[in-house]
This record gives structure tokens, sequence and C-alpha cells, in this order.
């Protein structure tokens, strides 16, 4: 299939809701495929999957090229995420700034890295040869942490602007995520989107997270929590642009119609965000270009 | 061991404790750090257990049943310990699951067997697309998720009559059996129970053997039912 860009509001694909989707005649811009769900599966569970990935622009969204570990690539698995982008026509894949995998043994989870400048070029590397390796751009999505290692010696905001500019790769930003780290070990997200580069923020992720202990789990559970919207619209109002936004909605996944409600109200969200940033006078110079992106919407 | 990715992966493959996972990482015990770890690990065991339900529903029902839920937690540690996951594999999940059952000891052999029906339903429900399926050929030849099982438990009347919901109910009767299973032209799974007789031809079918007259009936009972490629 020829590339094809995503735009627009999207969701994460699930099979629970592949047949409703094909039936609905509700909004839905695009979709995100985990291969790891779909790699080499055959069947009549496939069917309702490839169906939505030749109606839909889809993008690749990866869980395990573990970009922070050590162990060599699965050139099994390099295949497979590359045969499924171009069935796809997916223009680059995403992955998770963490490591999954150590011995050769998959860990079921995506681990922190210390945030630290060896890290940096450690990750820079191993961007670097999994790009070549697959033959496509790797968007890097920030991850949730529940530990913090005492070889860290950067901020969060810092570690990600350094991975950044070391690897030339994108972001795909996940708000949750920024909320759920920030509600475990302090400091403000806002602050922390102020600090990164915004013009290379190529996705979004928006999810929903819950109280475990005393710690707050992104477990993509529930509606949108009003503080991901708050920080969603300051990421859209920062950008002043339309960046193509998924929701990932995984535990007790409900019907589709209430989470394509959630992306409707990512399309008003949005489009309020760049709305009012066309009423703040200092940032007048936007004022042309975001006229035409909040009548496109 | 200095890096802290090591020491991390050592507790979530279950070779260190928690403690000197912490202590490792962090010197002491701050409950903070404590209750992040805990985190890892209750990500890493669901996570698990969310591998092997989704190939194993009534082998994990009926393991629950007969273990209890802390019992099964355990199992599962126990068997991402003893197989941990090196190749993900989404048509092939926890393949090994049914080995270790049979290593594992203790447990009513029909459930390990219940584990190996599970597998076998979950392969051929899954298994890769083969095009050349489609293609009759002049020689019949078996369609590509065409396999033999014996069990030493009655488990297609146990088991089939709800595939969505299972039971984890009772036991299945004690007895020998043979299953035939492939995947149809329509995708559809089809489950045959053979006698002996024809579980012994069937075996020198899949050997590669041109079977005589005595299983004419046989192979035109397993044309009848789309056994062969192209039908």
């Amino acid at each position: 299939m020829s590339a094809r860009a995503i735009s627009g509001f999207g969701l994460g694909l699930r099979r629970v809701f592949c047949e409703s989707l094909l039936k609905t005649s509700r909004r839905v811009d695009f979709l995100e495929i985990i291969p790891e769900n779909h790699i080499g599966m055959g069947g009549r569970h496939s069917r309702p999957v490839t169906a939505c990935l030749e109606r839909w622009p889809t993008t690749v969204h990866g869980l395990s090229f573990s970009l922070g570990g050590t162990d060599p690539f699965d050139p099994a698995y390099v295949q497979g995420v590359r045969d499924l982008a171009r069935l796809c026509g997916s223009e680059y894949v995403s992955d998770h700034l963490a490591w999954s995998t150590f011995g050769g043994a998959h860990l079921h989870d995506l681990c922190p890295l210390p945030f630290s400048l060896e890290m940096v070029e450690h990750v820079a590397r191993r961007h670097r040869e999994a790009q070549e390796r697959l033959g496509l751009p790797i968007a890097l999505e920030n991850i949730t942490y529940y530990l913090r290692f005492r070889q860290s010696h950067l901020d969060e905001a810092e570690f990600l602007k350094e991975v950044l500019s070391a690897t030339g790769a994108d972001l795909l930003l996940d708000v949750n995520n920024l909320i759920v780290n920030a509600k475990n070990f302090g400091g403000d997200p806002a602050l922390l989107i102020d600090k990164l580069p915004v013009e290379r923020i190529r996705q979004i992720h928006i999810a929903g997270h819950s109280p475990r202990g005393s710690m707050i789990v992104d477990d993509h559970r529930g509606p949108v929590p009003e503080e991901v919207w708050t920080l969603y619209r300051r990421v859209i109002s920062r950008a002043g642009r339309v960046i193509p936004t998924l929701l990932e909605w995984d535990t007790d996944v409900p019907p589709l119609d209430v989470l394509i409600d959630e992306l409707d109200r990512a399309r008003a969200e949005a489009k309020a965000a760049l709305a009012d940033k066309l009423r703040e006078p200092h940032r007048a110079h936007y004022a042309s270009s975001t006229i035409t992106l909040v009548e496109a919407m | 061991m200095s890096d802290p990715r090591e020491i991390l992966a050592s507790f979530l493959l279950g070779r260190q404790s928690r403690l000197d996972c912490i202590q490792a990482l962090f010197g002491d015990a701050d409950p903070q750090e404590m209750e992040g770890l805990s985190v890892y690990a209750a990500h890493a065991l669901r996570n698990q257990k969310d591998a092997v339900a989704a190939p194993y529903p009534r082998a994990l029902a009926a393991l629950t049943a007969h273990l209890g839920p802390e019992g099964l937690d355990a199992l599962v540690a126990r068997y991402s310990r003893a197989y941990p996951c090196r190749l993900l594999n989404p048509a092939r999940p926890a393949e090994t699951f049914p080995i270790f059952l049979a290593e594992y000891g203790g447990l009513p052999a029909w459930m390990v067997d219940l584990a190996r029906f599970e597998k076998r339903l979950w392969d051929v429900e899954n298994a890769p697309d083969d095009p050349a399926d489609e293609i009759a050929s002049d020689t019949p030849m078996l369609r590509s998720t065409f396999r033999l099982d014996s069990y030493g438990a009655s488990l297609l009347d146990w088991v089939v009559d709800d595939p969505v919901h299972p039971s984890a109910e009772g036991e299945p009767p004690s007895r020998q059996t043979w299953v035939v299973s492939f995947r149809g032209s329509d995708l559809e799974t089809r489950l045959i129970e053979v006698g002996p007789g024809d579980a012994a031809l069937i075996t020198r079918l899949l050997a590669g053997e041109t079977l005589g007259p005595e299983a004419a009936e046989l192979l035109l009972d397993l044309r009848a039912a789309g056994a062969f490629r192209g039908t």
C-alpha cells in the first residue's frame, strides 16, 4: 500500500471493537496498530483487522524495539514491523523511550532508563541502528516510570530534549504519561511542555490512569481525565497546529461510541485551544495559519 | 552488577528478591521506591497472566479452581521464570505452557491435556494464512493446519459445547481419544474425534505414506469435512 499520512483524531485499534468500527458512520480519522498483537496472525480473527487497515490510514506503534536496552534487535520482529508498516502505508513507526528485554527475555513491560547523557548516547546509537534495519523513521514516545535511578542527573524534560537532539527523532508525546509521572514524583508537566521542542511532536497519545497504592499507574482505563485535557490544550496551543491525536483505552474497553465520544471531545479541545491562541494578542503572528487550521477541523 | 537495567531485569525475571533489588538500586528501602518496584512486579504478573489467558482460558479456569487465585499467580510466576518469553509471537503466545504444566507435577493429567488441547485450538484458529491451502491438486494434500493429537481425557464434548464461556466445573471423562483438527476454507475450526484405527491411518498419512484401499472410507470422510487443500 502506498504511504498514507495520518491526521486528525484516531483510535488505538483493538480486536474487541474491529467489527463495530467497520460498521460505524461516525468520524475516526486514523488508527494505530500494535505489531505485537498482529504480526503473523491469520484466520478469521485477522480479517476484520485487515479490513480496518485497508480503510483507515494507520500508523504502527511498537512495544519491543527496546531502544534503551542492550539485546540485539530481533530480525524477525523488525521484518514483521516492516511488513506491517508496508501493509498499512505507514510513513513512520513509533516505539518507546524504554527497554523491555534483557538477556534475550521479554520483561512484559516498558522499563525506565536512567536520565543521563550516557544513556542519551546509547539510545541514539540504538535508534540509528533500528531505523537503518527497519528502513523507516522511528518516532519516540515518552513513558511512565515508577522508579528513578540514582544514575539520573537530568530531569525528564532535559532527557527528552537531549534524546530528540541526539537522535533527530520526532516525538510521540503521551500527555497522560507526563501527568502520571508528575503525580508520582512531583514537578509541573506544563513547564515540561514549555521546555520541549513542540515542532518535533509528530503525534499525541491521550489516555486515562488509576491509583494503585500510593502511586498512579498508566493503565489506559476510563475516560481521559480533565487534567490530561488541560495539558493537551496547552500542547496544541503551544504548537499552534492540530497534531494527530490518538486515544488509548485498553482496560475495560467500553462500546465504540464511547471511544468516539472521546475523539469528538479531543477535536473540540484542540479547536478551543487554537481559538484561544488566536485571542492571545502577543502571539498574533500565529493567527493567519491558525485560522486556517481551525476552519479545517 | 551495577547497570540498573540489569538489576531491575533480574528482579522482574524472578532471580533477585525485591529487597535485594532495592538495596542494589538505591542502597536502602525507600517506601516510594518499594511501591514503584511493586508496580513493575504487578505489571509483569498481569501481563504474564494475560499471555497465558489468551490461548488457555479453560485451563486457567481449571487451574484457578484447583490451586486458588494465589496458587495460580505462583504457578504463572514460576512458569515465567522457567520459560521466560524469548520471542514475541502473537500467533504463539505462551506456547511452552503445556510443557511446563507437564513438568510441574501434582496436577491432574487432564489439566495438562486441556492445555495441550487449547494450544491446538489456538494454533488452528490463528496460524498464518497459507495461500497453498486454497489450491486443489491432483494428489490430495492435507490443509496446512491439519493435526492429529491424542488425549487421555474426552475433551471434545466437554470443552466445545461452550467455546466462548469456559467452564471450570467438574472434569472431563477419562478416556483415550484422538482428535483431528484443522482450519477449513471458511476459516472455521474443525474438530473431529476419530477411533484408534483411523488415528493409525492418519498418522501414516501425515508421515507421507500413500494409503491403500483400507483408507478409502476415511479419505472420503476427510474430503467431505474439507481436510484437503482446495476443498
